[in-house]
């Protein structure tokens, strides 16, 4: 099946050069067109140069021209490479087995020929081509880069970080005429880069942009120089290229660099992505840029959007378009820049920036976050409630500490489910057992009967002075051996004291107590004698012991119209407040000596209701609950809620 | 059942022994469970000649049977969970038979 594709292919290829009808051509192209295009057919067979050659046919132009980029994007690495192919076979350079190869070599052999230094540096960059072939192919004819531009020459895409590693920068070289971006990426590029790398920027830079052969001459010769002074770091020189050449290495590289190449071009516009030395680099550009372009504000601005959109750059391939067009632009005005070849990162060109600033339309200066490969949102804000203590066990401030609910860290808390003494740590023996027991049940030791002192003396330990005076009330035997317990009761009530002769503990401690709560006695009723003498101030009193109060007149009305008096008879009380007969009933008693009329019991529970649920205005023996004698619906409500507040208790 | 009980009780090696209440209530346990407790074993297997040396049995005037009863309880609690890993549960103990238990704890030291 591949084979099949692969004849096919071949075969409608011949057609295309053999064919210079525009009507065969298009039928061709159309067949290519429906072709299931592979990486491998086109790499085979090089269709896509040939397709491409058409790129400038007044018929086909078109056609060949989506073609092309149709294929392209299917498999833009191989289209670099068929495009590096189609190159080939223009250059006599072509011929390396792969198509990685011929770009050291190329670039060697271009850097004699400024021509063919573009092609060289295009060859390594397959993507470029892909994007340049159109415009290769004019040169091609031309024997010229023209500087067509008619498509953007994708400037060295801004590769992703970790291409950059590998990508060499020789994408960006052939942009940087047109693209202050791609130098400046190939510059970042060049220093992140091997030596290989910064070799083929150089023929990049050789075979700078495709405006026009003088353009080219000067960019080259200029990208030349750049290159030499981009490249500070071991690279740059001309024997560079030719190591290049020699090294296998270098095709790998190369193999990488088509890649990255087209990619920066289709991200020329952006700031390079080249890692953080690319914005480092990019800062220092827009700190530059300033004293360097003349475009200081736009140059600012547009380098502060290019850093920002740095990383929105590199990955997106389809910027290609936009950036095509400021390539246009650029390309008019990169002859007259100059290729910052600073080996340092650091140093955006300004023309570079003159260049991006033009293309690069004002966008608003919004810094945003670079974007970066591994993008780790921001950590959420952990909620750390604090998780429910447990009662037995101690707390656990670790939690908090973590930040991380339920989350113990360090703690070597023992949780023990159930109860604290469910478990014990050791087997306690019998005895043991029964103190436990006996400690906690102090109160229901009564006589104790044949138990020595001794025996029960952890028992007394933790009695309290009055739980001690009991049990030896009742067991008198224990008044001699209690002597020590005694000290220690006083020592703790009572420190000041000392004991009198012959007094024991114990009596001291009886007697200690005994003059304090003598002294409590006293300060009581003194207290409450003066209280008593002084005027109240505030008092509770009953209202309408006797009788019910009387309501508002419209109370009143109401009351009789929807007969909720309440209070005024009995049964109209209970068979208001059938929930709370028991409770009624005081309150009803003394509203049934007034008598149950209802004129004359005005009872005021609705107003004394509302205003407060204490029924003692209501004559209701105050329960602790609010007795209407009435219910009103609203106020059955509130009343079964106090209800259920007060019964709580 | 009770013969075959009776006749390991006989013989200084039998595999059980008899604890007699004050209220001549029996209780036959099995010897290492009584050994827990010192007295007991001081009694089993003391020197001298103890006559309960030979008929492995022990009458105990001032123990009443729930006590004594409440004792074997303790044994067997004790032998069940002395090299157990897991968490040890209290020995239940009422609070109205603490009093006497405790003195027989006191007494048979265990």
């Amino acid at each position: 099946m591949a084979e099949m594709l692969m004849e096919t292919v071949k075969r409608l290829q011949s057609r295309l050069r053999d064919n210079p009808e525009s009507r065969k051509l298009l039928k061709t192209l159309k067949r290519l067109r429906d072709v299931p295009m592979t990486v491998d057919i086109l790499v085979e067979t090089g269709v896509g140069k040939t397709v491409n050659s058409y790129r400038k046919h007044e018929a086909v132009g078109e056609a060949a021209k989506s073609l092309v980029t149709k294929w392209k994007k299917l498999v833009p690495q191989t289209a670099d490479r068929a495009n590096s192919h189609v190159k080939e076979p223009s250059h006599s350079h072509r011929g390396h087995k792969r198509p990685r190869e011929p770009s050291p070599e190329e670039g060697g052999s271009y850097a004699e020929a400024e021509e063919r230094g573009y092609h060289t540096i295009y060859s390594p960059s397959p993507p470029q081509h892909k994007q340049y072939s159109p415009q290769q192919e004019g040169r091609y004819q031309s024997d010229q880069y023209e500087s067509p531009e008619p498509e953007p020459s994708p400037p060295p895409p801004p590769p992703p970080r970790k291409d950059l590693h590998h990508i060499k920068p020789n994408k960006e070289p052939s942009k940087n005429h047109h693209h202050k971006d791609g130098e400046r990426q190939r510059q970042q590029q060049q220093h992140t880069e091997v030596r290989r790398s910064n070799e083929k920027s150089r023929e990049w830079h050789q075979s700078p942009p495709q405006k026009t052969a003088k353009h080219m001459k000067t960019t080259t010769t200029s990208a030349h120089d750049r290159k030499e002074e981009k490249k500070k770091g071991g690279d740059c020189s001309e024997g560079r290229r030719q190591q290049k050449e020699t090294q296998p290495q270098k095709v790998e590289d190369d193999y990488e660099t088509p890649t990255m190449s087209f990619e920066s071009f289709l991200t020329y516009d952006a700031p390079t992505v080249v890692k953080k030395k690319k914005k480092s680099s990019s800062q220092q550009q827009q700190q530059q840029l300033p004293p360097s372009s003349s475009h200081s504000r736009p140059s600012q601005s547009s380098s502060s959007t290019f850093s920002s959109s740095r990383g929105t750059r590199s990955p997106q391939p389809s910027s290609s378009s936009s950036s095509s067009k400021y390539i246009k632009t650029n390309g008019s005005q990169s002859t007259k820049r100059s290729h910052p070849d600073s080996s340092t990162e650091a140093l955006p060109t300004p023309e570079k920036r003159r260049r991006v600033v033009e293309e690069m339309p004002m966008l608003p200066e919004i810094p945003l976050p670079a974007i970066q490969p591994n993008y780790r949102p921001l950590p959420s804000m952990d909620v750390t409630p604090l998780s429910p203590q447990r009662r037995k066990g101690p707390v656990c401030n670790d939690e908090d500490d973590a930040g991380f609910t339920g989350k113990r860290l360090n703690s070597k808390m023992v949780v023990y489910s159930g109860s604290k003494t469910a478990y014990l740590p050791k087997m306690m023996t019998l005895y043991e057992q029964c103190i436990r027991v006996l400690q906690n049940n102090i109160d229901s030791i009564a006589e104790v009967g044949g138990v020595p002192f001794d025996i029960l003396e952890p028992v007394l330990e933790r009695c309290t002075p009055e739980q001690l005076y009991r049990i030896e009330e009742l067991n008198q035997c224990f008044t001699e051996d209690s002597n020590e317990l005694w000290r220690r009761h006083c020592q703790h009530d009572f420190k000041r004291e000392s004991r009198k002769e012959y007094e024991s503990w114990r009596e001291l401690y009886l007697r200690l107590h005994d003059e304090r709560e003598a002294r409590l006695r006293l300060l009581t009723q003194n207290i409450t004698s003066a209280h008593a003498n002084k005027p109240k101030v505030r008092q509770a009193k009953i209202a309408f012991e006797d009788s019910f109060a009387k309501p508002p007149r419209d109370v009143r009305r109401r009351q009789e119209k929807f007969g909720t008096t309440s209070g005024s008879s009995a049964a109209s009380t209970f068979a208001a407040c059938p929930i709370k007969p028991k409770a009624a009933a005081p309150s009803v008693h003394p509203a049934e000596p007034s008598g149950p009329s209802s004129s004359q019991f005005i009872p005021a529970p609705s107003s004394s209701r509302s205003s407060g649920p204490s029924a003692a205005a209501v004559g209701a023996v105050a329960l602790g609950k609010p007795q209407p004698k009435k219910k009103a619906p609203m106020m059955a409500k509130t009343i079964k809620a106090f209800k259920n507040r007060f019964s709580r208790r | 059942m009770m013969d075959g009980e009776e006749r390991a009780c006989e013989g200084p090696d039998s595999m059980y022994v008899k604890l007699i209440s004050s209220d001549d209530h029996e209780f036959i346990v099995k010897r290492e469970h009584a050994l827990v407790s010192g007295t007991i074993k001081a009694m089993l297997s003391g020197p001298g000649q103890i006559a309960e040396n030979e008929t492995n049995e022990i009458k105990f005037r001032e123990i009443p049977s729930q006590v004594l009863s409440k004792v074997c309880e303790y044994f067997t609690y004790k032998a069940q969970h002395t090299n157990s890993s897991t968490e040890v549960p209290d020995f239940p103990v009422s609070p109205e038979i603490s009093l006497e238990l405790i003195i027989a704890a006191n007494f048979l030291d265990c």
